[in-house]
């Protein structure tokens, strides 16, 4: 390997980014530790100062080997470390830096959330960054940033914020094209106005009643977790929407038209039937729909869905191709009257996969006359996977059931699976 | 002549003659250049690589050509293992491939090839690389005490294989994390078989869909999406994506 050239061996040892293997790296031979300096991306794992703490500062260590690099590109420390450390790393390293990410450990820590300048702050030294990933985030106060131009990418994860301090954070961003925002607590109210966010994932923690305002006009894919009302009006490049609430009830969903959109997730306990409707007709284009909604109802009570109407679902969904029927919705497709409507020619054109979730067997013979009509009426359909969950066997009725379903299965082979 | 291929006719340093479509040779910008700005009937000649290294590096272009024309049915789980497989090879081989990646501006090989020693490189002591690698160590005996002082803090290993370093945010953060619909969470274990036991336990409890994106081929057969990011001895740090099954 010594006979390789400089500029090869900088390329090998540029493709390392574990502090412990830089390390061990630099004691191999001057050489080796003269090619580091065109190191890329430096990593320092949780535990890299754990087993002598105190002995030596680990701030010094990060900044020594920061000291090293010329060109360094992304940075990521997930162990401890002080504001002082940080704004000394970044004074070195600013210049190139396009990937921080870092575990800012200050939701436990109210200690270190009252160092001054905090954490959050320093920061905003780098300038030059494309992304930036934090975890474990107290944000009480709105973090003094001026405005990360070229921040192309924002991620936070398990963090405690504020809604102002939200707010000012993100109003230092505004050339966003990704945000996401994992297992935070603490928002209440959300306005995010980013001009050319595409991609924005949403999963607020807590009693499931934040609400939602977004304009951003190039948004493309949406996945919101938490939020009991949500508004999104600019929706003409809009493809992938996941709406689920665990915690709380979907009660208003405004949205524009959705005409582009391909694929459409509706998860949660209890959504109001008007919100739910309203997705279903604005929808009407998608292509994939996935359903999980256990239940509906305005107030506490919770409500089985109210009867669908076979022919019209499908008709008013002429592009579906893919149709996971979970929760209240195969029960709402399975009511007395649903099927009234179905003539010779109707015709199903273009599902071709179907995943239905079966719980009870109350109401099995329409049920199964369900199941049929999807199979008969879906010219296309390649594959139906039934899933029957832990019926309570202690009725025959449910071992007719599993038998019919069998039957099915028997007669459609190819398409029909049970898992 | 309107021929659906074309073919190039290349001759190595051994004075061995292949003849390639040119879809297939033009993945090397060197060569692609020659084609284009020199005589196309002539042979070109790649005057630093031997026979042998041509036909390995002709057999990965061919691949990657078919496979991304959709000549060839094979999904990018499968070509990634055909790549992994592709650089077990000995290291004269595989540094043979580099420069002669290098030197036909073959990028995608060029970072798989790279990447692969890199992957050589991790986890060693510096002792351990200098031996496989046959380095040369140039250090004085000043310089290298003041370089190992300096670095000391990487070989100052926690506890040993067996210790569990189950972090508390694992534990709550991680039950908290997993009722909500998507969440990553990061789970840092000292050795795999203590990781991916809390894992499924935690998979049992709350019936988690966890997904696998293989990387390393000898983790076990818990499905996980993986972004590996460090395979130390014994110490391995994972980030897991979680979909919650309601």
């Amino acid at each position: 390997m010594d006979s390789l050239p400089d500029a090869i061996i900088q390329y090998i040892l540029s493709h390392l980014s574990n502090a412990r293997d830089v390390a061990a790296c630099n004691c191999v031979s001057k050489r080796w530790r003269e090619s580091l300096t065109y190191l890329r991306s430096l990593y320092f794992p949780r535990n890299s100062f754990d087993s002598r703490p105190g002995s030596y500062s680990s701030d010094t260590v990060v900044w020594k080997m920061l000291s090293a690099t010329a060109c360094l590109e992304e940075l990521v420390v997930y162990s401890p470390f002080t504001s002082a450390g940080l704004a000394s790393w970044l004074s070195l390293v600013h210049s190139s830096l396009k990937d921080l990410e870092l575990r800012m450990d200050n939701v436990m820590d109210y200690q270190a959330y009252l160092d001054s300048p905090s954490k959050l702050d320093c920061i905003a030294a780098a300038k030059k960054l494309k992304s930036l990933t934090l975890w474990g985030v107290l944000m009480a106060n709105p973090p003094k940033w001026d405005v990360f131009e070229n921040l192309l990418c924002l991620e936070i994860v398990g963090a405690r914020l504020e809604d102002p301090a939200l707010s000012a954070a993100l109003g230092a961003c505004p050339n966003l094209t990704n945000l996401v925002l994992l297992g935070c607590e603490g928002v209440r109210s959300v306005l995010i106005e980013l001009p050319y966010l595409e991609h924005c994932k949403l999963d607020f923690y807590g009693s499931g009643n934040c609400s939602l305002s977004l304009t951003c006009p190039q948004i493309e894919l949406l996945e919101v977790q938490g939020c009991s009302w949500i508004r999104v009006r600019e929706t003409s490049c809009l493809r992938n929407l996941s709406i689920a609430n665990n915690a709380g009830r979907v009660y208003m969903v405004d949205f524009g038209k959705l005409s582009a959109l391909e694929s459409l997730s509706m998860r949660g306990v209890q959504w109001c039937w008007d919100a739910i409707s309203k997705m279903l007709e604005w929808s009407n284009e998608v292509k994939h729909l996935y359903m999980k909604v256990e239940f509906t109802g305005d107030l506490e009570a919770l409500l089985p869905f109210p009867e669908v109407d076979f022919v019209e679902f499908f008709n008013s969904h002429p592009k579906l191709q893919k149709f996971d029927i979970h929760g209240a919705m195969f029960a709402a497709l399975c009511q007395k009257n649903s099927l009234k409507n179905v003539e010779p020619g109707f015709v199903i054109p273009c599902l071709e996969e179907v995943v239905v979730q079966v719980r009870s067997p109350l109401n099995a013979e329409q049920k199964m006359n369900t199941l049929e009509s999807l199979l008969k009426y879906g010219k296309n359909l390649k594959k139906m996977v039934i899933r029957i969950l832990q019926m309570k066997s202690s009725h025959s009725s449910t071992d007719e059931f599993f038998d019919e379903i069998c039957r099915l299965r028997f007669m459609n082979r190819k398409i029909v699976r049970i898992e | 002549m309107g021929s659906t291929s074309t073919k190039i006719k290349l001759r190595t340093s051994d004075q061995k003659v292949f003849e390639v479509e040119k879809a297939v040779a033009v993945q090397s910008q060197t060569i692609k250049y020659i084609y284009e700005n020199g005589c196309p009937d002539s042979v070109i000649h790649v005057h630093s690589v031997s026979g042998d290294i041509l036909s390995k590096i002709l057999d990965y272009c061919k691949k990657h050509v078919n496979s991304a024309a959709g000549k060839e049915d094979i999904s990018p789980e499968e070509l990634y293992e055909w790549d992994a497989n592709f650089v077990k090879v000995d290291q004269n081989t595989l540094f043979d491939l580099i420069l002669a990646a290098n030197c036909l501006k073959i990028e995608s090989l060029l970072d798989l090839t790279c990447q692969t020693v890199a992957n050589m490189i991790k986890g060693k002591r510096p002792e351990e690389i200098r031996t496989t690698f046959n380095i040369k160590n140039d250090y004085t005996i000043e310089a290298e005490e003041a370089v190992r002082r300096e670095n000391k803090w990487a070989f100052d290993m926690l506890g040993g294989v067996g210790t569990m370093v189950i972090e508390e945010l694992a534990d709550d953060t991680m039950s908290k994390c997993v009722t909500n619909t998507k969440s990553r969470v990061c789970v840092i274990a000292a050795n795999q078989i203590v990781m991916m036991r809390s894992i499924s336990k935690l998979a049992n409890k709350k019936s988690i869909d966890v997904y696998k994106q293989p990387q390393n081929p000898t983790t076990p057969r818990i499905k996980e999406s993986v972004k590996q990011r460090n395979v130390g001895t014994g110490f391995i740090e994972l980030f897991f994506h979680f979909k919650c099954k309601m």
